[in-house]
Order: C-alpha cells, then structure tokens, then sequence
C-alpha cells in the first residue's frame, strides 16, 4: 500500500490534491455548523404573547370586577392598559378581548387591534406544531364580575393575543 | 543534507505546516464565533425588551450586563459607543456589542423608559407617560 502512494509520483500528487480535498470539506462543514449555531434565532414570541395577554386582562379586571369604563362607546384600550398602539399596528402583534355573559352572549363588540390574520395562523400553529414562521398565541380565559342595573352578574373574559416579532440586526449607520 | 534528502524533506514541511495553518484559522474562526456579539446582542434585546413589557410603572430594573461589557470590550468599542451600549428609544430596544451593528427588539408597553450603567449594572427606570 505504501509503495502504491509514495513510489509513484503520480500517486504523490493525487494524495495532496485528495488531502486538499478533505481539508476544504472539514472546513465547509465547520464553519456551516458554526455559523447555523450561532445565527440562531431565540424564539419568544410565545412569551411575548402571554405577557400581552396577562397585561390586557389585568388592566380590565380589577379585583375580580370587569371595569366600567369596557362598556362606553369611545373606550381606547390602548390608552387605558398603557400599549403603544403603533406598535401593535406595525404587523408583528394582535389582541382580541372578548367579553361573555352567563348564556355565552356576547356583552360587547370584540375589542381588537393588530394583524387579525393572527388568529388563523395560531390555528395553524397549534394543529401542525410546526409552523416555525408562524405567530404564536396565547389564551386566557377568566372569570369576573359586573354590576348592570345594580345587580352583580358574572362575566367570562377571553383575551387572546399574538406575537411574530422577530426583531432585526441593524447596520452601523442606523 | 543532499538534494534527494531536501526533496523528500521540503514537501512534507510545507505540507505540516499548511496543516497547521488551516487548524489553527479553523479554531480562531470557531473562538471568534462562539464569543461574538450577535447571539448576546439578540440575547440581551429580547431579554430586556420581555422586563419592560413585565414591569409596572414606578419600577427600577437593575440588569447585570457584565458578559455585554466583556464581549464590548474584546471587540475594542469607543467609550462613546460604551456607553450607548443599550438604548430604548421609539418603543425599541437596541443593544449594539460591536462595531459592526447592533440587534433592535419592539417592546409593546408605552411607558417612559430611560437607562444608565453603574459599573457593569444596567439600571432601568420605568414611568408612566
């Protein structure tokens, strides 16, 4: 075997070119493999969504009961529970509160902001389980209180948020 | 040594120490890598960007950002640039850890946010608009 290699300088060159040849391969992969590990993207939007979603429905129920101000007309959510509407409208966010009463009626219009197409992707995502690129969702659903025409009745709260922000790197210039 | 024994002799040693070369750029290339800017500046923006959609109004964030400063310090950052290291502005939080950009992540609370170092500590002052 060994005559077969060094005796003959043929054989000489092809074994440099053939080493070269692993070297580059061992090199590509290296660096393929380091470069995917390290570009890797950390994935929050879940999180994202339940920190939204724990917000809006802390900043409607006091104690137990559904704040008033949820019925009027001109009622801004963004302003009340402190959420910059621009960037829930930039396309990576969506909230939808929807409020319930004993016989599962609506009591209002839902209350929405963001990207609705949202709420079918995270459809998605929760049936395949593998929509990586997809929004994520989170749900919570509680139960409260509210007084109409002075009685207490019990209202079911169901806010439902979404998030698909990746976030970016930015050049120097930026 | 005769000419026989210098061609035998000269291939090999350009052939080792070529080896060596590659190894050795190969391991610089992973050490580089695996102490780079762009995992902790996506790191730290996230992290950052999920306290201030935590917190409360009235809240004071103190954040270790010893790592941030390490890896801003072995990519030889200005001392300008040191302190800019993270900035919340426009409902956007920008950490940059090199020279060669920096990773920006929306935070969705519309809170007044402003930020300092003492040492190596990120203080976070959170308020009310």
């Amino acid at each position: 075997m060994k005559k077969l290699i060094f005796d003959k300088r043929g054989s000489e060159k092809l074994f440099s070119i053939w080493w070269l040849f692993v070297l580059i391969i061992v090199g590509i992969g290296i660096i393929a493999g380091v470069y995917i590990f390290y570009s890797a993207e950390v994935n929050i939007k879940e999180v994202e969504a339940e920190l939204l979603s724990n917000k809006l429905m802390d900043c409607i129920v006091e104690q137990g009961f559904l704040i008033e101000d949820i019925f009027e007309k001109n009622f801004d959510i963004s302003k009340k529970c402190s959420i910059n509407q621009e960037v829930i409208e930039s396309g990576d966010f969506y909230f939808n509160i929807s409020l319930y009463d004993e016989n599962k009626k609506l009591l209002r219009e839902s209350i929405f902001l963001g990207t609705s197409s949202f709420e079918k992707h995270c459809q998605v995502v929760e049936e395949t389980k593998e929509a990586k690129k997809y929004p994520m969702c989170f749900e919570r659903i509680e139960k409260g209180l509210y007084s109409e025409e002075g009685k207490l009745k019990e209202v079911t709260i169901k806010v439902l948020a979404g998030s698909n922000q990746k976030g970016g790197k930015i050049s120097i210039t930026s | 040594m005769d000419k026989k024994g210098e061609a035998l002799v000269y291939p090999l040693v350009i052939f080792v120490v070529l080896n060596i070369i590659f190894i050795t750029l190969l391991m610089l290339f992973v050490f580089k890598s695996s102490t780079g800017a762009l995992i902790y500046e996506q790191t730290y923006a996230k992290e950052l960007a999920l306290l201030i959609d935590g917190a409360k109004p009235g809240m004071e964030i103190n954040f270790n950002f010893e790592k941030g400063f390490e890896i801003a310090e072995k990519n030889k950052l200005s001392s300008e640039s040191i302190e800019n290291l993270v900035t919340f502005k426009d409902y956007q939080v920008t950490v940059k850890l090199s020279n060669s950009g920096g990773y920006s992540f929306n935070y969705f609370s519309d809170y007044d946010v402003s930020s300092s170092f003492e040492g190596h500590i990120l203080k976070i002052i959170v308020k009310e608009k």
